[in-house]
């Protein structure tokens, strides 16, 4: 089963990916609030993919996602965000970002994103 | 003593913040699951007395979320509400009765932060598309508009304000609040709610100079 | 009436209230009230004649600037005192007594030094040495935090009674 891990400051936000991600039949390995989590548990849990919300205490999404694909650059991370400016949606992709979701996001596109990451293998 | 920002001004800047509404009512409709539509009062300077009363009697309790703001536009975004229409919110979120809802727990609370969160952020990219280019000269390589995560509280709605407006207290005799309300085709949902900008004064100077250059073309 | 002055109320039940940079001044039985966030709120009481004042105030130097008396340290209280003294026809000095409440913070989640933390610091110590100079003492101090207060003087007894969103209410 193809494992997640749901990074966003918001409990309310992770809940709403936790049940789509049910729905698509991924198991969440584990939820951070903040980039400087993330980072630690992408070490420990090396999900197949990372939700990742950018604006967060302590460290943000940007930062998170740069040191995450640094220590592994097969890492597979979708931004989840309110933010759709053109830098935030610039530097996500310039960093490695796979996808860029604005908030809020349909249902529809979540599962679609899982379903197909699902179906390929990891690499 | 002259006035920070002209009545032009004040106009071009509530045309501005009006395509903000724009957007964070599709973004906030698609949200909730239900057609709801913000609209901007007049953006205007006023005596700090006035001010303190935008939200109605000072003295009521209400719940808020706040982001500060950072980058060409600094400053606070506020979305307040009584604690009936901001659980009703929560209700909406949750797809349960309106009503359900009756304390602001852990998860409710998020409910509320992220949804200041959304609307937060679209008015924000609204802003960062229309505001004039060169907002600040000391703007940072970056024009993004970036909120910090909200906080909750819970606060008289007179104090509430006095906070927020302080900064520009500070030097202005006039204080600038941006108030956008909410309204609802449906009956039964009464979104009393009220979402604020409150720019610093920093932001206030740098857009009287952006705004008289948007002018003089 | 000035924009930011005051209000006399005398003999009735009445409850005057104050707004951000104003003032308001009474006698017995009537109440002043106010509802404070930053802002420092001084306090003055006369035991003996039984009336007070309360001042809302917003910043500690009016530099020279007459419009808003009420809004500044140097100019609300000598300007608070001036009018008990004419309304009431008492000579204030050597009963009146003090209390400050408020220049509360509200929490952020910027990371920016906060210039509001620093009036608020500001505005006591101004309001403490204009009241030294007067001579006027200063009886209690409910000061900082993270919350809005709502006060009530009772110009009757002199108790300040303090309201806090979600949280018990006391007495200075």
């Amino acid at each position: 089963m193809k494992r997640l891990l749901v990074v966003d400051d918001a409990l309310f936000m992770r809940k709403l990916i936790c049940g789509v991600a049910a729905e698509a039949g991924w198991q969440v390995a584990g939820e951070a609030t903040n980039g400087e989590q993330a980072v630690a548990l992408y070490q420990q849990l090396k999900p197949d993919l990372v939700t990742m919300d950018l604006v967060m205490p302590v460290m943000g999404g940007l930062e998170a996602l740069r040191k995450i694909r640094e220590l592994d650059s097969q890492a597979q991370i979708v931004v989840v965000t309110a933010l759709d400016q053109k830098q935030a949606l610039m530097d996500s992709i310039r960093d490695g970002a796979l996808d860029f979701i604005v908030k809020p996001f349909e249902r529809e596109r979540v599962l679609n994103l899982l379903h197909k990451l699902g179906a390929t293998a990891r690499n | 003593m002259e006035s920070i920002l002209s009545k032009a001004q004040c106009r071009l800047l509530w045309m501005i913040f009006e395509r903000g509404a724009e957007s964070a009512s599709q973004a906030l409709s698609k949200w909730l699951g239900q057609e709801v539509r913000l609209t901007i009062s007049e953006v205007e300077l006023v005596e700090l007395t006035v001010a303190a009363e935008v939200l109605g009697p000072p003295e009521t309790l209400v719940a808020a979320c706040a982001m500060s703001l950072s980058g060409p536009l600094s400053g606070q975004i506020l979305l307040v509400f009584e604690d009936r229409s901001g659980l009703a919110l929560v209700d909406l979120l949750m797809h349960q009765p309106v009503g359900t809802t009756a304390s602001w727990g852990e998860l409710e609370q998020s409910a509320a932060q992220e949804t200041t969160n959304i609307v937060g952020c679209t008015y924000l990219n609204a802003l960062a598309a229309h505001l004039p280019g060169k907002i600040s000269r000391d703007s940072p390589a970056s024009d993004e508009l970036v909120p910090t995560p909200p906080t909750f509280l819970r606060e008289f709605a007179g104090s509430l304000l006095e906070f927020a407006l302080m900064e520009q207290a500070l030097e202005l005799d006039q204080v600038l609040l941006i108030h956008t309300s909410f309204a609802s085709s449906s009956q039964e949902l009464n979104l009393n709610w009220s979402l604020l900008f409150i720019p610093d004064r920093a932001s206030l100077h740098a857009l009287a100079a952006a705004l008289t250059e948007l002018e003089t073309h | 009436m000035p924009a930011s002055g005051s209000s006399g109320a005398s003999g009735s039940s009445a409850i005057v209230s104050v707004a951000i940079g104003q003032w308001a001044v009474a006698t017995a039985p009537a109440k002043i009230r106010t509802l404070l966030g930053s802002c420092v709120g001084v306090i003055l009481h006369d035991r003996v004649a039984r009336l007070g004042g309360l001042a809302h105030i917003v910043l500690p130097d009016s530099r020279g600037e007459t419009d808003h008396p009420g809004k500044f340290a140097d100019t609300a209280i000598p300007a608070m005192i001036g009018e008990i003294e004419r309304k009431f026809q008492v000579k204030a000095n050597g009963r009146l007594v003090a209390k400050l409440v408020g220049g509360a913070s509200m929490f952020t989640t910027s990371g920016n030094a906060n210039p509001v933390l620093n009036i608020g610091l500001m505005n006591q110590e101004a309001v403490e040495r204009i009241l030294g100079e007067l001579r006027i003492p200063i009886m209690a101090r409910d000061l900082g935090g993270a919350n809005g207060r709502h006060l009530t003087l009772d110009t009757t007894s002199g108790i300040v009674a303090v309201r806090i969103p979600g949280g018990a209410d006391y007495e200075l």
